[in-house]
Formats: structure tokens, C-alpha cells, sequence
């Protein structure tokens, strides 16, 4: 079996990649990456906020089954289940490991991970400082090991993360860029950024905005220029686990997952940070990098991935049985497809996620995308084929009612198919 | 010493920086409005000083810029001040870097770095847990302070214990070329794909940019603009650096003296702010949330905190 490295960023937008035709960042690392992987172009993050998006990783189930549907701090994951890392070492003969942020149901870095042996724990918000650490321990193990079981290794960055902490410094009002810039060398505003359908609970503004509603365009271009390079620190760590792969000759023996827990707003309907169920907040890079076997990027552009996948795939590729208790599914059949480029009809029709400590649900299907919100004052459907900016509610469109009324169904199903943590109210109360 | 730089605005600076330092603990920075020249975007030493991570008094060592010397630095963070959590601002870990001239080393002078950084496993106490770096660097006397030839120990220690299997040792060195540049670089013996830029490419390392500092504002004033490849951790490639000096914000604090500032950008960085003082000594570095203080004592705080598992949240 090949080693397993399962690689995840912290609100890393999808598209903040060299490799997507992005100028304003530099990636090298992560297209290296990329260059070798099946690409999931329709991958949504289970729950679009650290501690559920993580919980669903590694509980191979939703938010509102695990119990994790908020940042909770307090050992709040369900325990009448294991967690990915004790299935594995109960189910293979894999070492496993753990470095960085976990945050699952509890403090966001910890020593005592269920299932895991935790090499370095990262400083809570702050990448800047921990991910080199949780690099450098990561890379020693990578570069010392030598026993002949293969490694499952979490490597769990903060960055960019730390966008949070420059949205709350940057409380200066900026008429001119800082530090030399020049207007060029800002990315501009998305052209949705003033875009606002109604009062929804969808729009509603969150956690920073008392910052950023003082913000200039010059202040809000400055913060697309720093979230960038908070990107451009976790591509510069990635570099150097690819570096010791690559030098200790593992790296066609390792299987690299890339994933990112939600994405960043980045001004999108003047949003910042994430917790929305908007493209720019759920929906995340994921791809999965086989060096040797992938020689050259494949776009994966018809499978519906969720985060809740994740544990389901590392079984399956770690060879290990796929727990009964897991509502996602494994993406090797996809991969294999990808890799050998034939016709893969993917039989998911639709993805949940949740939002908003258990308020909020998105049904994404390969073209449409319901969002929906508790005691909300309206539903949204979006083409997201024809309207990726997501700026056309359909909700009101005659011809648009059966696929509302399907898109309804599919929630419904999907509430009756999960085993809800007893202590999470009911998503039909 | 007289400064030899610009003093813009220096009078009503001595009167915010009274002002500011009356300000009662955990202010956070977006209510602090009235700083030197209203930069409130990252840290600055007031900032700091307003957030308790200095003390007013700051104890110097006598310090030439072109001699020997060393520079310790109490590593800080402002994460979560003025926040409800509150838990966040603190002292991280420590940087001691020592300079030293050789007179078999014509031209170059010799570094040592000894950085820790302490992880923060889940809750208090926060006890031994941490990344040491031992670095040894030989460094040609230019403008960058070029990493010449070095090595550099990384280890990881969990509960007081260097965990072997994570550690690693990694040597380096720069070979000129006619037509290149290139870095060689092994890491536990095994030889790492060099590093190529071309003829002419400035090179310099955050583990030695800080040590070209002091000549460097000294000698260049307010001239000072270089373009730079860094090599991060004296390994990982970030191209694009600028370092250039904003002497509009230099300023005269009663606290610390003049201070004079360096600003630098670059490829996978958020910039940096150095502020020196007359004689080119660096006593805060910034960078977000996080600064670099001059601090004598900063070994022996954080070797404290090792011990007790006790954070320490302010230096007042």
C-alpha cells in the first residue's frame, strides 16, 4: 500500500491557484501538486466553517449527525463513533499521524486526537508563526521514517487562516496602498460585490463586518492582496513536504489528498471570512495527487465531491473497508475513471451542505443550487452553469417549480437519511 | 546619539506616545486611532506597548552596527486582545541571534540563530512542547548579509521530549557561478535538486536579513531600496523582495528613542515592519499580528514558561 497524506489548507478559496489562471498568487507547490492529480472542479465543503467542515473529515458524517455544527469548544464530537484515525489503525496496519489544527468539537490545536499520534500542534490563528513548525515536524518524519507499514499523516495548516487577523488589524481607512504598492499590484473587487438579492439570511453580514462596512476599495484591494499572500505561506509549506518526498524517493509511493475546509469570501457580496452558502465560502479545491500514476493534470468537472467524502476516500485507498456509518462516499471510483480516462457516470445527483450552526442548507445538484435557511423570509436557486456569480434568484420563475420542487425532495431525503446526533434539533422542526 | 534621519511630526508623537502609554491593558488596535501617523495596520511599537507586550523601559546592550554583537528577541503575538476569548496575546518563543567577526573570515562574519517556538497543544498548560532551530551561518559582509555556506538543526519536542524521528539537520551553500547562481543544499546527508537563479540574483535568508539591517540603514539612510530573492528558513524559495526604507515614518518615542523604519514586501510574505533605533539596532519587527521585541531577557521568559506551562501575557 502507498503512504497516505492527507494535506489541507484553511480557507483557501478554489480559485486562489497559479494553475487556475490566477496572476495575483504565486503557487508553485500546490500546481506541482495539482499537475499530478484528479481535480474535483465540483467539490463543497460539508459545512462551510472550521470546526463542522473538519468534524465531517474526520467523522465521515454530517455536522448535525456528529454533533460538531458550530466552532464548538468542548469535546463536542459524538464519541458512540470513531473517528478516521482510530478506524484506520484498527482496520490496517498504516502509522498514523497528525500535525497542525484540529478544532473538531474542541480547542482548535491539540496533543490528544482519538486515532491520531500528534507530531505538532500548530498556534491557534496563527500560521504565520505555527505552519513552518508543523512543516518542519512533518517533513522529519517524511525524511526519518523507515519502517516498512506505509504512513497515514494529517497535515492540518492554519494559513490562510490568518486573513481573519489582518480583516481585524486592517481598521485603518487606506487612501493610497501601503508598503509601496501600486494600484496595479491590487486584485480588483468582485463584480458581485455589491450584489444583494433581499434581506435573506443568506446576506446576512457576519463576524468582521463592523470592520470592513468602513472599508474603502483601496482597503478592500489591499485585503485581496494580503489574503493572497496568506496563500502563497501555506503553498511555500506544502513545497517542503513535497521536497522530502520528492528527495526520500516516496513521493510516487505517496498518495496526496488537498483539500480546504471553506473557502473565503474575498468581497463577494461584500462577505469576508466564510460561514455562507454562497460558491465563495463552500465551495473548496480538492484534489487528490497520485505522482506516478497522474503525470499530468485531469479536471474532474462532473462529480459531486463533498468534505464528507474525505474519510470515506482514505479508507478506500488506504485499502480499508468504508464504514456502514458514513453518509458520504468514497471518490476512487472517480479517480480511477480520471486515471484511465474513461466514462465515469457518477450516480450522485445532488450534495448537501449545512451552514449557520444547523440553520442553513444548500442541495447542489451538477447545475442548480438551492440554498435555504430556518424561518427565512426566502429560498434562492441559482443556475450555476449559466450564473456561477450566483446573482439571478429563480426561486420565483414559473418554469423553474419542478426544479425547486425536485431540489425540496432532495433535502428532504437526504434530512430522513441521516443518523442525527440526539442532541441537534431536527431539520423539519 | 543624535538621529542622522528624518524627524517628521516628532513633537506631536512625544504627546500620543504619553497618551498611549496611559491606556489602560487590551486596547484593541482598531481603537486606537491616533498612533504615529495614524498606522494602525499592523503592529508598530506603541501598538505593542499600549497592548503590554513591552514594558516602557526597555534595557539595551551596547550595540555597533558594523562589530559583533547579539540580538535577542522575545517572539509576541496580539492574537485575540481585546477579544472575548482573550487568550491569544502572548509571548511564543524566543530568536537569539549572535554575530561574530573572525579575522581568518575576511569579508564575511558568522551567525548563530537559536529559535524557539512554542506549540500550543489544546489548553493550558502549554508545557514543553515546542520547535528548536539551531542554525549556523557564515555570511558574506554585504548589503543582504548573504548566507554563504550553512547549517541549520531543526528539532521537535513533545512533552519535554526531542522527538528523533521528526528532527533533522540541513546544510547549505551558495556557488557563484558565470552563468548561475545555485544553492546546494543537503538534508540529513541526502542532496537536495539545486536551487538555479541567474547571474547577478540578490540573495538573503529571514535568518540573516536581519543582520544586514543595522549596517544597512547606517550606510544607505534613506537611500535604501534593494530587490531580493529570500531564501525562507535558508531553503524555500520567495521571490520578489523589496526592502526599502519609509523614513517619513521614522519617529522619536519616548519610550524607546528614535526609531527609524525598513519596510519590506515580497512573494509569500505579509510585509514587515523593522523599527531600529540610532545605532541600526533592531528592537521591534512586525508583521501582523506579530512582533520580534529586543528583549535581554527573552531566553529566560520563555524558558519560564517551559517550565511552569504558564503564558506570559504582559511584560508591565
Amino acid at each position: 500500500m502507498k503512504n497516505i497524506i492527507f494535506l489541507s489548507a484553511d480557507q483557501h478559496h478554489f480559485s486562489a491557484f497559479s494553475s487556475n489562471g490566477n496572476t495575483y498568487c504565486k503557487t508553485p507547490n500546490l500546481d506541482r501538486l495539482k499537475n499530478q492529480s484528479v481535480d474535483f472542479e465540483l467539490s463543497y465543503s460539508a459545512s462551510p466553517l472550521c470546526g463542522p467542515a473538519r468534524g465531517s473529515w474526520f467523522s465521515g458524517m454530517m455536522p448535525s449527525e456528529n454533533g460538531v455544527t458550530d466552532n464548538i469548544y468542548g469535546d463536542a464530537m459524538r464519541k458512540d463513533y470513531p473517528t478516521l484515525g482510530q478506524w484506520i489503525a484498527e482496520k490496517s496496519n498504516y502509522s498514523n499521524f497528525y500535525a497542525g489544527k484540529w478544532h473538531v468539537g474542541d480547542a482548535p490545536h491539540m496533543y490528544n486526537i482519538r486515532g491520531f499520534d500528534v507530531i505538532c500542534s500548530g498556534i491557534n490563528r496563527n500560521g504565520i508563526i505555527g505552519d513552518a513548525s508543523i512543516s518542519v515536524a512533518c517533513e522529519g518524519l517524511i525524511r526519518n521514517y523507515k519502517k516498512k507499514n506505509p504512513f497515514y499523516l494529517t497535515i492540518s495548516y492554519t494559513q490562510p487562516h490568518d486573513i481573519c487577523e489582518t480583516i481585524r488589524m486592517n481598521t485603518q481607512i487606506l487612501d493610497k496602498p501601503l508598503y509601496g504598492l501600486k494600484e496595479k499590484d491590487l486584485p480588483p473587487i468582485p463584480s458581485n460585490f455589491n450584489y444583494k438579492h433581499c434581506d435573506s439570511r443568506a446576506f446576512e453580514q457576519k463576524g468582521l463586518y463592523e470592520i470592513v462596512r468602513l472599508w474603502t476599495e483601496t482597503d478592500w484591494r489591499y485585503y485581496l492582496w494580503s489574503y493572497y499572500r496568506h496563500v502563497e505561506m501555506a503553498d511555500t509549506e506544502i513545497g517542503r513536504i513535497i521536497d522530502a518526498l520528492e528527495d526520500t524517493g516516496q513521493l510516487e509511493n505517496t498518495i496526496i489528498i488537498y483539500t480546504s475546509d471553506h473557502g473565503e469570501c474575498m468581497g463577494h457580496r461584500t462577505h469576508v471570512q466564510k460561514n455562507t452558502l454562497f460558491d465563495e465560502s463552500v465551495k473548496v479545491p480538492l484534489f487528490v495527487s497520485i505522482p506516478g500514476t497522474i503525470n499530468s493534470a485531469v479536471k474532474e468537472g462532473s462529480t459531486l465531491a463533498s468534505g464528507l467524502d474525505i474519510m470515506p476516500t482514505i479508507c478506500d485507498l488506504a485499502g480499508v473497508d468504508i464504514p456502514v456509518f458514513a453518509s458520504g462516499r468514497s471518490l476512487k471510483p472517480s479517480i480511477d475513471a480520471a486515471i484511465t480516462r474513461t466514462n465515469y457516470d457518477d450516480p450522485r445527483e445532488y450534495l448537501v451542505a449545512e451552514c449557520s450552526n444547523d440553520n442553513g442548507r444548500m442541495v447542489r445538484s451538477r447545475q442548480y443550487k438551492y440554498i435555504t435557511y430556518r424561518n427565512d423570509i426566502c429560498d434562492h436557486l441559482y443556475d450555476m452553469i449559466a450564473d456561477p456569480l450566483e446573482m439571478k434568484n429563480l426561486v420565483d420563475e414559473q418554469e423553474m417549480k419542478p426544479v425547486l420542487a425536485k431540489h425540496k425532495q432532495w433535502l428532504n431525503d437526504w434530512e430522513i437519511s441521516l443518523d442525527k446526533d440526539p442532541r441537534v434539533k431536527n431539520w423539519f422542526e | 546619539m543624535k538621529s542622522k534621519f528624518t524627524r517628521r511630526q516628532a513633537i506631536t508623537r512625544i504627546g500620543i506616545g504619553i497618551i498611549t502609554s496611559m491606556i489602560p491593558k487590551w486596547i484593541y488596535a482598531k481603537d486606537i486611532k491616533s498612533l504615529p501617523n495614524n498606522k494602525v495596520t499592523y503592529l508598530n511599537p506603541e501598538t505593542i506597548l499600549v497592548n503590554r507586550g513591552v514594558s516602557q523601559q526597555m534595557d539595551k546592550e551596547v550595540f555597533n552596527s558594523s562589530g559583533g554583537w547579539k540580538l535577542p528577541f522575545r517572539l509576541w503575538t496580539a492574537i485575540g486582545a481585546g477579544q472575548a476569548d482573550n487568550n491569544g496575546s502572548s509571548t511564543l518563543g524566543y530568536l537569539l541571534i549572535e554575530k561574530t567577526i573572525k579575522k581568518e573570515f575576511p569579508g564575511k562574519f558568522t551567525l548563530d540563530v537559536r529559535q524557539k517556538i512554542l506549540q500550543q497543544g489544546g489548553r493550558p498548560p502549554f508545557k514543553d512542547d515546542f520547535h528548536y532551530t539551531e542554525a549556523n551561518v557564515i555570511c558574506n559582509d554585504d548589503d543582504l548579509a548573504t548566507p554563504l555556506t550553512w547549517e541549520v538543526n531543526h528539532s521537535i519536542w513533545r512533552a519535554n521530549t526531542k522527538l528523533d524521528f521528526c528532527s533533522f539537520t540541513e546544510k547549505g551553500e551558495l556557488v557563484v557561478n558565470s552563468d548561475s547562481i545555485s544553492v546546494r543544499i543537503s538534508v540529513n546527508n541526502l542532496q537536495h535538486p539545486d536551487l538555479r537563479f541567474s547571474p547577478g540574483t540578490e540573495l538573503t535568508s529571514d535568518m540573516t536579513l536581519i543582520a544586514s539591517l543595522p549596517k544597512m540603514l547606517i550606510e544607505k539612510g534613506n537611500k535604501l531600496s534593494k530587490h531580493f530573492v529570500m531564501l525562507e528558513k535558508l531553503r524555500m524559495r520567495k521571490d520578489n523582495h523589496l526592502l526599502f526604507r519609509n523614513a517619513s515614518d521614522d519617529y522619536v518615542s519616548i519610550n524607546f528613542g528614535t526609531l527609524h523604519k525598513i519596510e519590506h514586501r515580497g512573494d509569500g510574505i505579509l510585509p514587515f515592519d523593522y523599527w531600529l533605533d540610532d545605532n541600526g539596532c533592531p528592537l521591534f519587527i512586525c508583521t501582523l499580528h506579530n512582533a520580534f521585541i529586543y528583549d535581554l531577557k527573552a531566553e529566560e521568559k520563555v524558558e519560564q514558561i517551559c517550565l511552569t506551562g504558564k503564558r506570559r501575557q504582559f511584560e508591565d
